[in-house]
């Protein structure tokens, strides 16, 4: 697995989504729905749909691997806990079950795996990153809106966007730092 | 980094993930210890993206686009991505079923192939003894399996073959025919620098090349122009979006015709090398403006004379899009007709960011090859339906016919009655409507089969159920999929058929020795055809396996006219050119320019209602698959808050849609994304088969409320010219 750049600094992960070029068709929800074996009634991710009044453009929803992640602070057991790359994952063995993280996610990106025993979520497809592949709903994105970024990679253009402020963390005013940034159109 | 983490992370990689990210070769697929990568293609609509499925221990993991497909460049839509929750349905009938109750009570007994087949063909043997081999009927919704049904019936020496397509796209196809002489013509759309769409409703109606290119197109600064009544998520894509009444879009195509001609904006060389009928054309269209179209269709004049302007100006990259589901008003025919003026008009036929025709391996002098069979029986009865016949729908191709002639025949007896039917992977009961008469015309019938991978609404009311295994149990006939250049595709099989299923080259196969026609279908298996289709060109079928697809290697994506506008086109009308005034049109006594009929107005307390597509459903075929039917389980009616309010409806009550004796309860949607007078709701819900244990009885069934109206034209469905009422429940 690869940890790190080419230029050996550690990759520091995003999701950037691009608004103008999502159609909210739903391939990503079963991409990944199918990819995770996520159980019944649960999505990692999902589309809300534009409303009049609302959002003009659809908008994929998933977790937002915070920087300061509640669902991180109020573990007990540091069962979830940020990645170096930025990915907020959960090690089975030492979550006990406590549901505290669902409860404290303002995303509300959790959801109880009852088959697993464990709340889960959307990891980034850490395990096809870290193979040096695309997760799952940016392989299967029809409107081609969907691109992991690398902070930590100075040319990469997906990357740019954010530094540049064209991709905006969504709700930013709850504070926890999120790495998925919105392009938005005017 | 942590080594916990790279544990965690190593661990949820499923084995042989990275086969799939470079497309897999044949070693990819038999290297022990990785998951076998499958080169096939899709089947949950008609589309066919080029797929790659993921077997693990002979279970499908997970299917992906194929890569090296360049206009989906990896992406399926959410259907695609659910295949594997269609293939695992607890609720696909997985052995042949023989009716024991009432049709329609859904009570059967498990059969044997054998019995089943038995039972069938007793019958039919008996139908054609008493009746003629035209008796049967035969419908299917088609698909690359069609050679097998179709060699059924035409081995049995019925006329009578059937597609759903009078239900959905033939009036595109017949206004394409006879203006272009095929309707095998497509448009890349990543390349048009101005679109104008009336109603089609790419985003949702979903080919995934198709959307996935003018999302390209958009990008990078091109323009869509959308007309809908109601706010879909190509209202949302667009760049501008027009809000039409209902069945006006004529209006506004014939009024962009006369301010392209009024200011001489349309590519006069073109029209005069390629068309016939400019001056009729322009004769037709002269009082049409936009001051008119305007009083017409609720849109400013001004905003159409600009889009016309705007079209005229961006040619010859602006297309008009020519449609897919045209079953809708009346004057539809008129209006395609009139599309594909606006097109002539442009100038855009084989140049890039225009419209071309299909480059297919005909015209490269190989054709497919097929398994030998015997030269079939001579037919001797017409068809119920009068396709392709003078005086009743002599544009109607025989392939499809009208398949809402079903019921009219069995029950009217005219010109003669049906009395067996055979459906496949169709659902009358879902497609025509007036289901009542449907129904009664099920009634009578002699003998109704369905073959289907679930029990349909028709499968609950057939004698016998044969269950077919999906795409992903069997291999199928190599299908062409031939765009800029010719293209073969490839659909084989991945895993066995599961339970009792067989995939439809046995089933007729089986079904015609059982009937003493085996000798229609002296092939051993799928193999043998695909190896006898791939002969002409020296290709095995492994060969094609390793991407799936394939394109002859001295073929090139070409644009006739690219270089030379002034290059030979052959174009198989009459006349050879595009029919703008069509003769053979007058001669069988319809309009042969362009004229205008206005749509009927509601009366006075009622609402026209309209249907359309989701993006995450297939017609009536996939709200019952479970992962699908979580995203989207049911439909709901929109209705403006204005009348809403005025019938005390709140968003979320429930309703009561009326009309002509027929009622449908449902949701309301209360919104402003649909006009005051009109009423939206998603097509395919309304399901009655016990068998459809999600799905059924949730929802509005839209073709439950329309009565059957024909386009004499055309042939098509007319089903937005009927007014509901709509009550509090
Ligand atoms: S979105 Fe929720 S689950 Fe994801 S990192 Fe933030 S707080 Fe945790
Ligand atoms: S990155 Fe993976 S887990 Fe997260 S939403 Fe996409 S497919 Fe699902
Ligand atoms: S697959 Fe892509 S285009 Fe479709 S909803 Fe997801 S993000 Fe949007």
């Amino acid at each position: 697995m690869s940890t790190l750049t080419k230029s050996g600094a550690r990759h520091q992960y995003a999701l950037v989504v691009d608004t103008t070029r999502c159609i909210g068709c739903e391939a990503c929800s079963v991409a990944c729905r199918v990819e995770n074996e996520v159980p019944d009634g649960h999505w990692r991710s999902r589309i809300a749909p534009p409303t009049s009044g609302g959002s003009k453009a659809p908008l994929k929803w998933s977790c937002m691997h915070c920087a300061d992640a509640p669902c991180v602070q109020v573990c007990p057991t540091k069962a979830t806990y940020r990645r170096t790359d930025g990915i907020v994952v959960i090690v089975a063995d030492k979550c006990v079950g406590c549901k505290y993280c669902i409860v404290a996610c303002p995303y509300g990106a959790r959801y109880f795996d009852d088959k697993k025993g464990i709340p889960d979520k959307c990891d980034l497809c850490a395990g096809m990153l870290d193979a040096g592949l695309k997760p799952a709903c940016v392989q299967t994105c029809v409107g081609r809106a969907l691109a992991v970024a690398d902070l930590a990679d100075p040319h990469d253009k997906d990357a740019a966007r954010i530094r540049s402020g064209e991709a905006r963390p969504l709700h930013p005013e709850l504070g926890t730092k999120p790495s998925v940034y919105y392009v938005v159109g005017e | 980094m942590q080594v916990a983490a790279a544990g965690t992370a190593v661990a949820a990689l499923p084995v042989g993930v990275r086969e799939l990210a470079h497309p897999p070769a044949a070693e990819a697929a038999q290297s022990p210890g990785t998951d076998k990568v499958v080169t096939s293609v899709c089947e949950m609509c008609t589309v066919r993206c080029p797929i790659l499925v993921r077997v693990r221990d002979g279970k499908v993991v997970r299917i992906q686009g194929n890569p090296r497909e360049k206009s989906t460049q990896g992406a399926i839509c959410a259907r695609g991505n659910a295949g594997i929750s269609l293939l695992e349905d607890p609720d696909r009938v997985r052995t042949p079923l023989i009716r024991v109750g009432k049709r329609g009570e859904g009570t059967f007994r498990k059969a044997t192939w054998e019995e089943a087949y038995r039972y069938i063909a007793d019958r039919l043997n008996v139908i054609r003894g008493s009746y003629g081999p035209e008796a049967l009927g035969v419908g299917r919704r088609p698909s690359a399996g069609d050679a097998f049904l179709l060699t059924f019936a035409k081995a049995f020496g019925t006329p009578n073959i059937f597609s759903h397509e009078s239900s959905c796209p033939l009036g595109r196809n017949v206004a394409m025919e006879v203006t272009l002489g095929t309707s095998g013509v497509a448009i890349d759309y990543s390349k048009v620098d101005y679109l104008v769409s009336f109603g089609r409703n790419h985003m949702e109606t979903l080919a995934v090349p198709q959307a996935q290119g003018i999302v390209v197109g958009l990008s990078r600064g091109a323009r869509l122009v959308y007309l809908d009544p109601r706010r879909s998520p190509t209202s949302t894509a667009a760049t501008t979006w027009l809000q039409p009444l209902p069945g006006t879009d004529l209006a506004f195509a014939l009024a962009m015709l006369q301010v392209m001609i009024a200011e001489n904006l349309y590519d006069q060389a073109f029209v005069k090398r390629y068309t016939m009928g400019f001056e009729q054309l322009a004769a037709a269209v002269l009082t049409y403006t936009p001051e008119w179209a305007a009083t017409e269709t609720g849109i400013p004049a001004g905003t159409i004379r600009q889009v016309a302007r705007d079209f005229g100006t961006a040619r010859p990259r602006s297309v008009a899009d020519f449609g897919w589901f045209t079953s809708t008003y009346l004057n539809d025919f008129q209006l395609r007709r009139a599309i594909l003026a606006l097109n002539a008009l442009a100038g855009n036929l084989e140049v890039p960011g225009g419209m071309f025709l299909l480059k297919g391996l005909k015209g490269y002098g190989t054709e497919l090859g097929d398994w030998k069979k015997p030269a079939f029986p001579a037919v001797k009865a017409g068809r119920v339906d009068g396709a392709g016949v003078a005086g009743r729908f002599p544009l109607v191709p025989v392939k499809d016919g009208l398949c809402q002639a079903l019921p009219e025949s069995v029950l009217t007896g005219k010109p003669y009655p049906l009395k067996a039917y055979i459906a496949h992977r169709f659902d009358p009961l879902a497609a025509i409507p007036d289901q009542p008469r449907t129904i009664e015309a099920f009634k009578k019938l002699d003998l109704l089969v369905s073959v289907d991978v679930y029990m349909s609404d028709t499968g609950a009311y057939a004698d016998v159920i044969l269950p077919e295994c999906t795409y992903l149990e069997r291999t199928d006939p190599v299908m062409e999929a031939s765009g800029l250049a010719p293209k073969i595709r490839y659909r084989q099989q991945a895993v066995p058929p599961q339970g009792n299923t067989r995939p439809s080259w046995q089933i007729y196969k089986e079904l015609a020795e059982a009937t003493g026609l085996g000798e229609y279908f002296a092939y051993r298996d799928i193999d043998e055809i695909v190896t006898a289709q791939l002969a002409p060109f020296g290709l095995t079928a492994a060969k094609l396996a390793e991407s799936g697809q394939w394109t002859p290697p001295t073929a090139k994506p070409t644009y006739l006219r690219k270089t030379d506008p002034t290059a030979p086109v052959k174009l198989k009308t009459a006349s050879g050119k595009i029919e703008l005034y069509s003769a053979e049109l007058a001669k069988m006594g319809f309009e042969p320019a362009l004229a205008y009929t206005a749509p009927p107005a509601p009366p006075e307390g009622t609402f026209r209602m309209i249907q359309g597509k989701c993006a995450v459903h297939t017609n009536s075929a996939t709200q019952n698959i479970p992962v699908l039917h979580e995203l989207r389980p049911s439909n709901e009616l929109w209705i403006h808050p204005v009348p809403a309010g005025r019938l005390g409806i709140k968003d979320g009550d429930s309703v009561i849609v009326r009309t002509a004796g027929r009622e449908q309860r449902g949701l309301a949607k209360v919104t402003r994304d649909i006009l005051e007078g009109t009423v939206f709701t998603y097509h395919g819900w309304g399901r009655t088969s016990p068998g459809l244990t999600r799905v059924k009885g949730k929802g509005i069934g839209f073709n439950a409320l329309m009565p059957v109206i024909t386009d004499p034209v055309s042939g098509s469905l007319v089903m937005r010219e009927t007014f509901v009422e709509v009550v509090k429940s």
